[in-house]
């Protein structure tokens, strides 16, 4: 699903959802293809659900989102570690 | 920035990594990190959630998002501007963090990057172990 599609399907809400296809781009990350994993009233119960599975699954590209943002701007950082 | 001149801060070392202690205010709630590790080889600070829930910061419908990716997979974050950052007396208004679980089984609730500490012009001092900063 495009976010375009995702926000007539879910309006007004807050959403944990998946890149299932993704591409970065001038510091961007551009999501092509999104499953929705649950809908919340509270972004708090939405980022409380992603650390559950993002604990167990850290490859998985998770975001919590709200559906009245028309674009979905994601900025890019790219993370190599703390050696200890 | 706002703070004394030539004001130094103590640093603790945790497994030889520089931490410091820093005190937030958002919407005139307070919170103080104990452990944020300084770190010259990341470009942006970074705040660790579950702590800055306890002040209410959460995302807010629109709130940028951002992609953390490298080793060990990829990790959410949203950017949120923070009303006050105090290191010590010295102190950084409306400043804009990432904010991320931070689950890297090791205690830290944050780390400051090359953006916070170029905009206090840090003097990281190793000898003494104090960072200094000259307004």
């Amino acid at each position: 699903m495009k976010w375009s599609e995702v926000r007539d399907k879910y309006p007004d809400t807050w959403v944990l959802f998946e890149a299932l296809e993704a591409h970065s781009e001038n510091g961007k990350r551009e999501i092509k293809d999104i499953s929705i994993l649950n809908t919340f009233d509270d972004s708090s119960k939405a980022t409380k659900m992603y650390r559950e599975i993002h604990k167990k699954n850290p490859q998985r590209e998770l975001y919590v989102a709200h559906t009245q943002k028309k674009e979905l701007e994601i900025r890019e950082r790219r993370w190599l570690g703390i050696r200890i | 920035m706002v703070g004394d001149k030539n004001m130094k801060y103590p640093i603790k070392l945790n497994d030889n990594l520089p931490f410091v202690k820093l005190k937030l205010i958002h919407n005139d709630k307070e919170l103080i990190l104990k452990n944020v590790l300084i770190d010259t080889g990341s470009t942006k600070s970074v705040f660790k959630e579950n702590l800055v829930e306890k002040i209410n910061i959460k995302p807010e419908p629109e709130d940028i998002l951002g992609s953390i990716r490298g080793i060990g997979g990829t990790e959410f974050v949203y950017i949120k501007q923070i009303d006050l950052l105090y290191l010590d007396n010295t102190c950084v208004r409306n400043f804009k963090v990432d904010i991320g679980e931070m689950d890297y089984d090791f205690d830290i609730d944050g780390i400051l990057g090359m953006d916070f500490l170029l905009k206090i012009n840090a003097i990281i001092d190793l000898n003494n172990l104090i960072i200094k900063t000259i307004d």
